[in-house]
C-alpha cells in the first residue's frame, strides 16, 4: 500500500479535503466580491440618488420633461450634489435635505415598516415644516407579488403627495378606503387583497414621522402648537 | 445511455417535480408570474449545470463521509457567484429577483441530482443531466405560472390578454392555488403513466 492510499483512508482526509475545498471556493468568492464591490457600490449609490431625486421631479428644471431613467450615472450624481444634502440626526440615522437656490424645499426620511412578510423600506419626502407629504417611494420590499408588492405601483405612492401630516390638532390619520372607491381628501385607496401591506405603509410612515418630529424637529419650529 | 437519453430521462421521464416531487417549495413560491418563473428556472439550470459538472469532476476526491457537505458547499458557491454577477452586471434584474436567487441553494433538485447522478457519472454526462433536470423544472414552473397568471392577472408574461371585463381570481395569485394546480398536474401524469402500463 502506498503512503497516499493510506492517507486517503485515514480519518484526517475528510477534514483535509474540506479545508482545501473551503480555501479554494472562498478564495474565488472573495476575489470576485472584491472585483465587483466598486461597481455594486456605484450602482447602489446611483439607484439611491435616483430614488431621492425622483421625489422632487417638479423641482428639477434640468430635466426638461425627461425622466431620471434617461440620464447617465454622472448626471444623476451631479443633480444629487446640487440639490440634496445628507444630514445625520444621530449616530445611526441619516436623512436628506432638498434645497434649491438656498431655499429649503423639504426633507426626505428613510423609513422602514413591517409588512406582511417583509420589512418595507421607503423614502418619505415631506415639507420641512411637517405640514404635508411631497411623496413616498418604496425602495425595497418582499411582499406578495401581485398583491402586497403593488405598493410599488405609481398610483398607490402618488396618493400621498399633498396629503396633510401635522395640523393644529396633531398628526393626521389618513383613512383607508377600497381600491375602487372615489377618494376624498385625507383618504388613501388601499390595495385589494393587500390590506396588511397598505396599512403598514400608511400607519408605519405616520408613526415614524411622529417620532422624528417629537424627538428632533418640534424644538426647531418656533414654539407653535 | 447516450447524451440525448440522459437529457430526456432527467427532464421528462424522471422529471424532478412530477416524478420525484422535488423542488415543490420554490414551485409554489415563484409561479404567480411567468417572468419570475422563467428567471428562477434559468438560475436553477445554470447552477445545476455548473455544480453537477464540478461535483462530478472531483467525485473521486470527495470523501464519502463528508460528501453531502462538499456538495452543498459547491452548490452554494455557484449560487453566490450568480448573485454577485447579477448585482454587478444586471443590477435591475438583481433588484427585481430580490431573495429568489439565494433561495436556489435550498432547491432540493440540485442536491437530488448531485446524489443520484453526478456523484457516479462523468462530468459531461452530469452536466447534461443537470441541464435536463433544470429544463424539466422550468417547464413545469412555466406551465403552472401560465395558468396562474392568466387567471390571477389576466396576463401572460406581464402583457394583458384579458379585457377589462375580466375579474382576476385572487386565489390564483396566492400560494394555495399552486398546491391545487401542482396536484392536478401530478395526477394527470400519473393517469397517463398507468394507462401506458
Amino acid at each position: 500500500m502506498s503512503d497516499k492510499m493510506s492517507f486517503r483512508d485515514s480519518r484526517f482526509y475528510p477534514v483535509f479535503f474540506m479545508i482545501i475545498l473551503s480555501a479554494i471556493l472562498t478564495f474565488i468568492l472573495a476575489t470576485s466580491y472584491q472585483l465587483s464591490k466598486e461597481r455594486v457600490k456605484m450602482f447602489r449609490e446611483v439607484s439611491m440618488q435616483t430614488s431621492l431625486l425622483s421625489l422632487f421631479i417638479p423641482e428639477l428644471p434640468e430635466l426638461n420633461g425627461k425622466t431620471l431613467a434617461a440620464l447617465e450615472a454622472e448626471e444623476i450624481s451631479k443633480l444629487y450634489k446640487t440639490y440634496i444634502v445628507r444630514k445625520s440626526l444621530n449616530a445611526e440615522y441619516n436623512y436628506y435635505k432638498f434645497s434649491r437656490e438656498g431655499q429649503e424645499l423639504g426633507y426626505i426620511f428613510p423609513v422602514s415598516v413591517k409588512g406582511l412578510w417583509s420589512t418595507i423600506h421607503l423614502l418619505v419626502a415631506i415639507k420641512s415644516d411637517f405640514s404635508e407629504y411631497i411623496g413616498i417611494k418604496v425602495i425595497n420590499q418582499g411582499e406578495t407579488p401581485g398583491l402586497g408588492a403593488r405598493i410599488t405601483e405609481a398610483w398607490f405612492q402618488e396618493q400621498f403627495s399633498g396629503k396633510a401630516i401635522l395640523q393644529a390638532d396633531g398628526f393626521v390619520t389618513l383613512k383607508l378606503i377600497d381600491e375602487n372607491e372615489q377618494p376624498a381628501s385625507g383618504m388613501i385607496r388601499q390595495i385589494t387583497g393587500a390590506t396588511v401591506s397598505s396599512r403598514a405603509v400608511v400607519s408605519g410612515v405616520r408613526e415614524k414621522l411622529k417620532i422624528l418630529y417629537e424627538q428632533y424637529f418640534s424644538k426647531k419650529s418656533k414654539g407653535d402648537k | 445511455m447516450n447524451k440525448k437519453q440522459i437529457f430526456i430521462q432527467s427532464a421528462f421521464t424522471e422529471n424532478a417535480i412530477w416524478a420525484q416531487i422535488l423542488g415543490i417549495c420554490s414551485a409554489l413560491a415563484v409561479t404567480n408570474q411567468m417572468k419570475n418563473s422563467l428567471v428562477m428556472g434559468l438560475g436553477v439550470i445554470f447552477t445545476l449545470a455548473l455544480s453537477m459538472f464540478t461535483i462530478s469532476a472531483i467525485r473521486s476526491l470527495i470523501p464519502p463521509r463528508v460528501r453531502m457537505m462538499a456538495q452543498t458547499f459547491i452548490i452554494a458557491f455557484y449560487v453566490i457567484l450568480v448573485d454577485l454577477f447579477l448585482k454587478a452586471v444586471l443590477p435591475e434584474v438583481s433588484q427585481q429577483l430580490g431573495p429568489y436567487v439565494g433561495l436556489i441553494i435550498t432547491n432540493c433538485i440540485i442536491m437530488g441530482r448531485a446524489e443520484a447522478f453526478a456523484i457516479k457519472n462523468t462530468p459531461l454526462d452530469s452536466m447534461i443531466d443537470g441541464i435536463g433536470a433544470g429544463v424539466g423544472y422550468t417547464l413545469v414552473l412555466l406551465l403552472i405560472s401560465l395558468i396562474r397568471e392568466i387567471f390571477g392577472f389576466g396576463a401572460i408574461f406581464g402583457y394583458q390578454v384579458m379585457g377589462t371585463w375580466w375579474t382576476p381570481w385572487s386565489i390564483m395569485v396566492m400560494a394555495p392555488s399552486a398546491f391545487f394546480l401542482l396536484a392536478m398536474l401530478i395526477w394527470l401524469v400519473e393517469i397517463r403513466k398507468r394507462k401506458k402500463r
